[in-house]
């Protein structure tokens, strides 16, 4: 394995905020930096899309609430409370889509897609999705070597070694310490049960 | 039982090996999330805060508050040495702090920022013991309409000192509440949102939405700025201040306590606020002005001090009232409630051992950081060289191994995943998620007592607005008033925002 890449250089300000929160001057070469890790997306685009989908969220919480008993508004049932938070996100969230359309600047830029974010949200997934299927300890050690390789930039033998002992770590103290059981998984029963199929062979 | 047979009390289970090794363990690692930047105190303590459920209530606390305060140490070592502030309380620690490391003067620097941490801690912890008895009484006398009007009233004041846009600040307080009212209904027991999954009766699992919403976006955010990071290296010799240095930092700290005490009782940033209102106030009282952002020790010890003085006022209103006022006390509402304590005005009543304990914790915890903070300064600002991909794994790890050992459900996992996602987005674009997360834990009880209090009054809303609940309001309008004017009056918002953006 060669060198790690460099990364994009850190924003002047040390944010990872939108990049229309720096200086004029500032923004070109941070937007050239980091367009090589990222996805320039609209500000303003994802304003709209963060609004809208707060937007869904609270009609769909109003229409569930609906369906609850809603008591009185002098004593109201369980249905009203969440009704009411649901309608007045429904505002908040239209306000802040007509703010965006309104006020931000359609050349303003965020960056999206980093290629390490990627990675650890994928591995992340991947955990919960094997957690209980797989022996916890046998997912948790690949996880952990997949990201010191590709997002710790470290060689394979390495990353291996190094997620072996972080488990007997681990195993040591949520296990033995702090009694804290992790599923043993499907895994070993499948594998028990070709052993017991092979075994007269 | 006088308070100070109490207090005996509390450090009979603080002094306990438990308590102090507990203590030791969290005042260790919220020094370590204080200095590594992007791991503030509020990840470092939802981080463990499943460690604790194996835990009595007392030592949990003492060790999740240790972490609390710790943070505010170690975020002063990154914010002297490498110009990076650890948390955001020491922003303004950059300033002068770093000039005086430039300068070949990081020992007294540090050393006056422990001794200014250790103040600060230690008499706001008094105040604490002071104030929060009466207060919890007065919260006794007082019904369920005066506690919906203080809940409105400690939300609108996040919605309004919030740093970002108010709209987005408002919007994450109503999420937060509506994603609350997920589960079985208090009053009724009918169920919420659940779509028949009993596995929703209990709502969403706050531990998997709190790591998610903080702990993993600030790592999925901070995976995009990975950087090498250059320490300025102090020598144990050096650390030794000379007595002008504590001649000209003890009257700052003797303000920065009171600064910090006073501004730690507003909800939402008051750690924050509080370190640039005492810089600004130690600028004005210098004889020598011209020297702050070029290494004033003044401009290092009133700060300091101030971020840590907030600690001991911030635990007044979860203690006293059992409304958390910023994220780290909602943490540690949350741990109270899963070990089936009521913080509030009944704790002292019903579980005094936790209240003095953890009192009688944060005196031990202080000693325990400035020990930590001046020999093995060296050893922390190692930590710093570690590449960040290697540490990300670990904390993962931890996040994962905590988030399924709270209901033993990959459910919980999945849901971590996705408020992390979620978070990450939404701080892109500038939203905050310490309102979603003080809005998500006091949801339940402010529809509760909302609830209540119109079915004891007959469905009037005029209880709102009784001659107690405008009384609170009055106050709390007054107070925010008076601090605002305090904090214009020393030109707070100008000058030294512009020195710390710098």
């Amino acid at each position: 394995m060669g060198p790690p890449p460099s990364h994009p250089p850190p924003a002047p300000d040390g944010s990872s905020g939108p990049v229309a929160d720096r200086a004029p001057q500032e923004r070109a070469p941070v937007a050239e930096a980091q367009s090589a890790w990222g996805r320039p997306v609209s500000l303003r685009i994802g304003e709209v899309v963060t609004g809208l989908a707060l937007v869904a969220c609270a009609a769909f919480f109003a229409w569930r609430a609906l369906l609850l008993p809603f008591g009185t508004v002098g004593l109201p049932g369980p249905g009203f409370f969440p009704f009411a938070l649901a309608i007045a996100l429904g505002v908040l969230a239209l306000a802040i889509v007509l703010y965006a359309v309104r006020e931000v600047d359609a050349l303003e830029r965020i960056f999206l897609g980093h290629r390490d974010v990627l990675v650890a949200i994928a591995a992340l997934a991947g955990v919960a999705f094997a957690f209980e299927r797989g022996d916890s300890y046998l997912i948790l050690g690949t996880f952990t070597a997949v990201l010191l390789v590709t997002v710790g930039r470290t060689r394979w033998w390495r990353a291996v070694l190094g997620a072996g002992l972080g488990m007997v770590v681990v195993w040591a103290v949520f296990n033995r310490a702090l009694g804290v059981r992790l599923p043993a998984g499907q895994i070993w029963g499948y594998i028990a049960g070709a052993a017991s199929v092979a075994a007269p062979f | 039982m006088s308070a100070f047979d109490q207090l005996m009390t509390g450090f009979s289970v603080a002094l306990s090996w438990k308590g102090l090794a507990y203590c030791f363990i969290g005042c260790l690692w919220g020094t370590i999330v204080g200095v590594l930047p992007g791991l503030g105190p509020l990840a470092g303590m939802v981080l463990l805060l499943p460690l604790t459920f194996g835990l009595d209530p007392a030592t949990g606390i003492i060790m999740l508050t240790g972490i609390f305060y710790g943070a505010m140490y170690g975020g002063s070592t990154t914010s002297i040495l490498v110009r990076i502030p650890g948390e955001a309380a020491s922003v303004v620690t950059c300033i002068d702090g770093y000039e005086m490391a430039r300068r070949g003067r990081a020992g007294p620097a540090l050393v006056i920022a422990a001794l200014g941490s250790f103040v600060g801690g230690t008499v706001s912890v008094l105040g604490l013991m002071l104030v929060t008895p009466p207060l919890a009484s007065l919260m006794v006398a007082i019904g369920p309409s005066v506690e919906v009007v203080l809940m409105l009233m400690a939300l609108g004041v996040i919605a309004f000192v919030s740093g970002g846009s108010r709209l987005k600040t408002g919007a994450m307080i109503v999420l937060g509440l509506v994603i609350g009212t997920i589960g079985l209904d208090k009053l009724t027991g009918v169920p919420r949102f659940t779509f028949g999954n009993l596995g929703l009766a209990d709502g969403l699992a706050f531990t998997a939405l709190a790591i998610g919403l903080f702990g993993i976006s600030e790592i999925l955010l901070n995976l995009e700025k990975s950087e090498a990071v250059k320490a300025i290296q102090p020598r144990l010799r050096d650390l030794v201040p000379r007595w002008g240095d504590l001649k000209d930092s003890a009257p700052a700290i003797g303000r920065g306590t009171v600064v910090g005490f006073i501004f730690g009782i507003v909800p939402g940033v008051s750690h924050v606020v509080s370190t640039f209102v005492s810089y600004a106030i130690e600028k004005r009282f210098s004889r020598h002005p011209e020297q702050f952002g070029h290494g004033a020790i003044a401009g290092v010890a009133g700060p300091e001090t101030a971020n840590n003085a907030t600690t001991g006022t911030a635990m007044i209103p979860l203690l006293g009232l059992g409304i958390p006022s910023i994220p780290a006390t909602a943490i540690l509402l949350s741990a109270l409630t899963i070990h089936g304590v009521s913080p509030g005005p009944l704790l002292l009543t019903e579980n005094p051992e936790v209240f003095w304990g953890l009192v009688a914790s944060m005196y031990v915890g202080n000693v325990v950081l400035l020990l930590l903070n001046l020999p093995f300064v060296g050893v922390f600002v190692n930590l710093l060289r570690i590449p960040y991909g290697w540490l990300v794994p670990s904390i993962l790890v931890i996040s994962i191994i905590g988030v399924y050992s709270v209901n033993y459900k990959p459910a919980d996992i999945w849901i971590m995943v996705i408020a992390g996602v979620a978070g990450y987005l939404l701080r892109k674009l500038g939203y905050e998620m310490a309102p979603l997360l003080l809005a998500l834990v006091l949801g339940d009880r402010l529809e509760e007592q909302f609830r209540t209090a119109l079915t004891m009054s007959g469905g009037s809303y005029a209880t709102f607005a009784d001659q107690a609940s405008l009384m609170v309001i009055a106050a709390v309008v007054l107070l925010l008033l008076i601090l605002q004017g305090f904090a214009w009056a020393f030109g707070y918002g100008k000058t030294v925002a512009d020195q710390a953006e710098r």
